[in-house]
């Protein structure tokens, strides 16, 4: 019997007293172990909201609001703030659609496919993570199927399809921020570490003119197609001088009009993403009651069964606000 | 005599009709999708397991979502010709023709059903319903 229960008995307060202890050891516990998590959860190279990383609070975050997309025209429309600050935008330009998205209030998630990666292993995989559902803007197809060349594929560390100098690369730090370039030729900057990189093909765009042969090498460095037409579901993400990220695709467009889009929405550097009817497809959610109803973006889209809410075979980018 | 039974309620009546109705509805609807599969029928055979396996093969090598496949059938008057139906979750049905030239099968059109080639190829999309 220690000194305090005794004392504790002596009182008539044995029970009360013990109870009290319990309870406090409970709550330094808890305490401790609460501490260590949130460490091995930046250690294990979670990607912070940008907001919090600028001010180094880890604020509530604010209000996302999601609006149902009018018809698209050449004209941008806010489809999204944060805050009350507009945070993505709609728009469309000879046969594209596009998306902007700020990247001070939005951030990038590189998800892995239910084949192209596996199951295993990554912090995003083959659907959207209840930790984004509330916060989700808009999903877009990923790149080439892994298995075909010129792709590469890492995420947290864990590498499907190793990385190769040159090729275009949709880089996201660990700073929560996304850029694109090509791999190793002065890129991707060392301020900060990477989180994950898609790779596919080579610049679209870069230092805000196309690419020379996207006339005149459609097929063999652009992607093979449905008949072998130039003319085909194509999609791709450019980034603007600002640093804002812009998505464009459409169901009947040649290499050179698509980057054309995305030079005329200021992209400055793109990476082709997927091509063909099947795999091109995107959507903005709208958030009511429940889960986010997904609203097809591209006209005569075939979609994605389950609209990246159920497992997807390929890749996918997630756009989420912060 | 309880005039309930003998005088028919309005309400009853409004109902009956609806009823009435969905019944046609149900009965024309079944009656359209078995003139449908007899059609299918009588245009195409579906593929043997063979013919089957070089189809899907065929279709993602022109990076076709297999998964969205419903069925793959072949003409009945030309054992050349294949159609691979497929079902998109926005677009709806989409039919995929195929030729054989040899072993291999290619890709000839693609689209909704009934909508390109020779009228023998729609026919044969058709059977995609």
């Amino acid at each position: 019997m220690t000194l305090v229960e005794s004392s504790l008995r002596a009182r008539g307060r044995g029970r009360a007293g013990l109870l009290i202890v319990v309870a406090l050891a409970a709550a330094v516990l808890a305490y401790v172990v609460a501490g260590s998590l949130g460490s091995s959860a930046v250690q294990r190279g979670g990607v912070p909201s940008a907001r919090a990383a600028a001010t180094g609070i880890a604020a509530q975050p604010a209000t996302l609001v999601v609006r149902a997309p009018r018809r698209p025209r050449r004209a941008w429309q806010v489809i999204a703030t944060v805050g009350g600050t507009p945070a993505a935008w709609l728009s469309s330009e000879g046969g594209a659609t596009m998306v902007r998205f700020d990247q001070k209030l939005v951030r990038l998630d590189l998800h892995a496919g239910k084949h192209d990666g596996g199951t295993k292993g990554w912090r995003y995989g083959d659907k959207i993570a209840p930790s984004e559902s509330a916060r989700l803007i808009a999903a877009f197809n990923g790149g080439f199927k892994l298995t075909y060349k010129d792709t590469g594929f890492m995420a947290n560390g864990h590498v499907a399809v190793p990385l190769k100098p040159g090729l275009a690369s949709l880089v996201t730090y660990s700073n929560g921020r996304s850029d694109i370039g090509a791999w190793q030729r002065g890129f991707p900057s060392g301020t900060s570490p990477v989180f994950s990189v898609l790779q596919n093909q080579y610049l679209l765009v870069d230092h805000g003119v196309p690419a020379t042969n996207l006339s005149s090498c459609v097929i063999e460095c652009w992607g093979g197609t449905v008949h072998l037409a130039t003319a085909v579901a194509r999609s791709a993400l450019g980034i603007t001088s600002d640093g804002q990220l812009v998505w464009a695709a459409g169901e009947q467009l040649s290499p050179a009009e698509l980057a054309r889009a995305l030079i005329g929405a200021g992209a400055q550097r793109a990476i082709e993403l997927d091509i063909n009817p099947w795999w091109v497809a995107g959507y903005v959610y709208l958030h009511r009651t429940g889960r986010p109803k997904p609203v097809p973006l591209i006209p005569r889209q075939r979609g994605i069964e389950g609209a990246l809410l159920e497992p997807y075979s390929r890749d996918f980018l997630a756009f989420v606000g912060v | 005599m309880n005039d309930r039974s003998t005088t028919p309620s309005p309400w009853a009546s409004a109902r009956g009709v609806p009823r009435a109705a969905g019944a046609l509805l149900f009965t024309l609807l079944a009656l359209v999708l078995l003139a449908q599969a007899a059609y299918a029928a009588s245009v195409a055979r579906p593929a043997t397991r063979a013919e089957r396996a070089a189809l899907v093969a065929a279709f993602a090598s022109q990076d076709g979502n297999t998964a969205e496949i419903r069925s793959i059938q072949i003409s009945r008057s030309n054992s050349t010709l294949a159609v691979v139906c497929v079902r998109t979750p926005e677009a709806g049905p989409e039919a995929a023709l195929f030729r054989r030239s040899g072993r291999s099968w290619r890709l000839h059109s693609s689209g909704r059903p009934g909508t390109s080639g020779s009228s023998a190829e729609r026919r044969l999309e058709l059977a995609c319903g």
